[in-house]
Formats: C-alpha cells, structure tokens, sequence
C-alpha cells in the first residue's frame, strides 16, 4: 500500500511500483484516472500492455522530468537535455518501440516528442525497403502502384 | 511484433523533410495516406513553423538557384565554401535570366518569370503551377502572404501594375488575387482596386505585411526636398495609405529608408546614412512622429549601399543580404561579419526565406484536377481512332 502522495503503479506482467504522484501525473492518462477516481489514489493502478522493464524505464524518465520542474535550479536545462540524450541513447529498437506505444497510450508528451525525434533521424535518408524492414512494415502496394508513386516524384529517391 | 498506432507515425513523420516524405509515401497504404492527407500536411507546416531548432527553415537564392538550410550558416569549418549550398532545379517553365521574387508563404514561393508569368512553386516538393495574369503592364510592385486577418487559409497576391505607356511607371492600379474566391474553380480571381497609387521609385518592390496592411517604401525623386513615403495597403478596408518615413538627415541631405521590415510586431526599417546603417522602429502603427531609432550599425565595409535582414537564426545571429552581392552573418555580441555566401553576379540577384512544407500550388489555385493516366489513355485511343478514320482534328473532340 503506498502511503501518502505516493501511487502505486503495476505493470501487465505483474511488478509493482510506488512512485510519488507528481511523478506518475507526468502521464496525463494516469492523472486524469487519478482525478476522476479517488480510489485509484489509494488502490494500485493497473497499466494495462506495459511490461516491468518499460515501466520501470519510463518512471525513471518521469521522475528526472518531474524532479526538474519542480526545482530548475537542481536540474538545469542542460543537465535535462544530456540526461534525455542518454536516455534516448541507450534504448534499443525493440525498447525503443515499446516505449513509443507506452508513452502515447499513457499520453507522457514529452517523452512521446523526445522519442519521436529520435526515430525520425534514425529513418532520414533511408530507403522505403529500409524503412520496412526497420518497422517491419508489409509492402501492400501492387508492383504498379509502387512505381506509379516512384513516378509522381523520382528525384526523391 | 510492434504495432505502432497511426498517430505515432504521423508524430515521427511530421519531423522529416519533404524529400523524405514524399519518398515514404511508397513505404505502405498507411503511410502514403499520412503523408496525403491535408491534416498532415497542415500539422507537419505548423511544424516546421515552430520548430525552435529551424530544422525546416531554408533561405533561397534566386542566382545562382540554391537552397541553404538556416542551420548550415553557422557551419564554423568553412563558411566561405559551396557545401553550405545545395542547387535546386528550377521549373522549366521558369526564365532562367529574368526572374523575380514576388513573396514567400508557407513553403509556397511567388515568383515573376519575364515581367509577366507569375507562378506559384513549392521548391520542397517541386511543384509548381501558374497563376493568370491581372493585365498586361509593368509589374511594380507586390506581395505575396497569407491574409492572417480573415482565416487560415486565405492567400492572396497584390500588384501594382502600371500603365501601358512604357514612359509612365507612376500611374499604378493594383490588382489582388485571392485563393478564398468562391465564384467558380477558375483560376481567374483577380481583383482590380478601383483607387490609383502614384508611385515614382519603389525600393524595394516585395512587399511587408503587418496587421494585416502591405507596406512598400518608396521615395519620390523629382519633389524639392526628395521625400521617402511608405505606401501602404489595408487588405480588408480595401485602402491605400501613406506613411512617412523616419527622417535621417545628415549633412543637409534626406537619407532614404531602404528596406522595412517588421521587428517585435512593429514596423522597421533600415536606413543609411554616411558610413551607418540604422534600424528604426514605429513605436505606434500609423503616427509618423513615432518613429525611433533602435540600434545603431558600423558600416562593415566601405561603400555598402543596400542592407537587408534576412533572417535571424537560432543563436541569435543575424543574416543580411548585402547590396544583392553576397550574403553575410551579423553577431551583435562580437560585432563581426562573416560571409555565408555570394550570389552569382547577376542584376536579379535575390534571396527569400522560405519553410519546408507540401502545401500544394495546385490546392491553393484549385485547378480541377488534370486528366488521369487512364483518362489519357482514353484521349489517345480516341485521338488514335479519329485519325484513322480521318475524322475531325483533335482539337474539335
């Protein structure tokens, strides 16, 4: 049980985590379940489609956020951006992947943008049959279809 | 395996640049619906609107025909070298000697091929079309931009043109075009203000928009004490105005206002005295003793004669194009100046910023959409049949 000002959050394959509120409310959907029901404020607060692991990383990213806003002098602007760097860094792809679902379904905006951005340079520059590969992506596009789009702009490839 | 919702991929895709988009559009169904959609197109131009790292921004030079990317300007190895630059391939329809910049908006940029063909061109997705012309006559001056007033979508082209006689450029009328006109989907939407603007000399023939009024400085040569004017058009109240230019005198001589522009949601403008440059700003829109001067410049080389701010970048870092020569990058800190780039030596030579985006020229001038490459197949079978039949030529079909 958490105590006060804390919640306590658990993951889809079943680990618990009590993290402090201001850190869980970086989610916009937990602070919006939070605010409608009381009873998630005490209770344990289910986070359905996410495991442990991803969990775990996304606290880590919230708390650094949340600690940094509430106290800019501790963590500066800079310190944040180094911090959000390694972060993005040190993912790999299936982790990566994982952490795009989760922040978009747990709305954390600014995470859901540092990681966007991270996935845009990655894919600049690359070749469609890259790009499918790298998000496994099924090409359903008649042989005709593809060289008519080939058409419409060839100096893009 | 990784299901990524739609809305993530519109979040990532919205970062990218148009030449990788319009690539994309060939990785799926999903994707080239993304990409197609007028939402998306939309979101990533506010995009690249906002982006504080000017990942989208580029500045154009019209001679010779190449693009740089705000963030290639600062590049500390060699700024003097070509690599900053990329060329861009102009439409062919486009004169390759006579060519004219009549505004940018939102990745579209206006430009007026031999005095007459004004068209509209995307230089990110390369998509150009032409607009009809509002008469035959000198094109003076203009402008092109968004009509932030009315609504979002709303863009429109003035011109001055005037008369037939080749001797008289001050008698203009001014003629607007207007995207918003929903007579019919022609792309005849010209407007010609009754009201008639004498104007001698125009400085700078683009354009600056403010609150939703078009100024041009211009200058009268031939009055007593040469006098320097902004003339000014109300795009709603459909009036021409006149405003006075800051007075620098120096020596008994008018120093004239070269260039305006709009700083901190005022009116400014560069001036030139001996050996200066000068900013000054209206501190209060339409009251000609309002004007002050804000920062005072060293002339960084002798004999300069034309300053004009292009852009600033994200360092602060100011970008100015001079006397149409070469582009410089201005640090107020250090007071230095380095070049980023000269133009070709051509007596057209400009430059204009310009987004990233893939707003279409077409959508904007609302042509019905062409023949399709099934229709055209018909055309040609039937134009195939007439022929050997020996029936009517085509143009009779």
């Amino acid at each position: 049980m958490a105590s006060k000002g804390n919640l306590t959050l658990k993951s889809c394959n079943g680990k618990e985590f009590i993290v402090e509120e201001k850190v869980a409310v970086m989610s916009t959907t937990i602070k919006n379940m939070v605010d409608v029901d009381d009873s998630f404020a005490q209770g344990v607060i289910p986070i359905i489609g996410v495991d442990g692991k991803i969990l775990a990383k996304l606290i880590e990213y919230c708390k650094e956020h949340a600690e940094a806003d509430e106290d800019e002098e501790v963590k500066s602007e800079e310190y944040l951006k180094k911090f959000d760097e390694k972060f993005v860094d040190e993912l790999n792809l299936n982790d990566l992947y994982d952490l795009l679902k989760a922040s978009n379904y747990l709305e954390i905006t600014k995470l859901l943008n540092l990681l966007c951005q991270k996935v845009a340079s990655m894919i600049k520059g690359k070749k469609p049959e890259e790009i499918r590969r790298i998000f496994n992506i099924k090409n359903d596009f008649t042989p005709e279809e593809e060289e008519e789009i080939n058409r419409q702009n060839p100096w893009a490839f | 395996m990784m299901h990524i919702p739609s809305e993530v991929y519109e979040k990532i895709l919205v970062r990218l640049e148009v030449k990788d988009l319009l690539r994309f559009k060939c990785v799926c169904r999903c994707w080239a619906d993304i990409i197609s959609s007028s939402f998306f197109v939309h979101r990533q131009l506010e995009q690249s609107k906002e982006d504080p790292d000017q990942n989208h921004r580029r500045i154009f030079l019209i001679f010779p025909h190449v693009t740089i990317p705000y963030n290639s300007c600062d590049d500390k190895e060699d700024s003097k070298s070509n690599r900053i630059s990329k060329k861009i391939p102009l439409p062919r329809q486009f004169s390759r000697d006579d060519l004219k910049i009549m505004g940018s908006c939102d990745g579209l940029i206006c430009l007026l091929s031999k005095g007459y063909y004004v068209f509209l061109w995307n230089p990110s997705s390369r998509k150009v079309e032409e607009l009809s012309q509002p008469s035959y006559g000198c094109a003076n001056f203009y402008w092109f931009g968004r009509d932030s007033t009315i609504d979002g979508t709303n863009y429109k082209l003035i011109v001055g043109v005037s008369g037939d006689r080749f001797d008289d450029r001050r008698t203009n009328t001014l003629y607007v075009w207007s995207s918003n006109t929903n007579t019919d989907r022609s792309s005849y939407r010209w407007t010609e203000m009754g009201e008639t603007v004498y104007i001698s000399k125009v400085f700078e023939d683009r354009g600056t928009f403010l609150n939703g009024i078009v100024h041009w400085p211009t200058y009268e040569p031939n009055m007593p004490n040469r006098l320097d004017f902004v003339v000014s058009y109300d795009l709603s109240r459909c009036e021409i105005r006149r405003l006075h230019a800051p007075a620098v005198i120096q020596g008994g001589i008018v120093n004239s206002c070269y260039t305006l522009g709009v700083l901190d949601g005022r009116l400014c403008t560069i001036c030139k005295p001996i050996k200066k440059f000068e900013i000054w700003m209206m501190k209060e829109y339409g009251r000609n003793e309002s004007w002050v001067r804000m920062v005072r410049l060293k002339e960084f080389e002798p004999n300069l004669k034309l300053l004009r701010p292009i852009c600033f970048l994200k360092n602060g870092e100011l970008i100015a194009d001079v006397d149409r020569r070469k582009l410089v990058r201005y640090n107020f800190v250090t007071k230095t100046v380095q070049i980023v780039k000269t133009h070709n030596n051509h007596p057209m030579s400009d430059v204009i910023t310009y987004l990233e985006s893939l707003i279409s020229p077409r959508d904007i001038i609302q042509r019905p959409p062409p023949t399709t490459k099934s229709n055209q197949k018909d055309l040609r079978q039937l134009i195939g049949n007439l022929r050997t039949i020996r029936l009517a030529p085509r143009n009779k079909r």
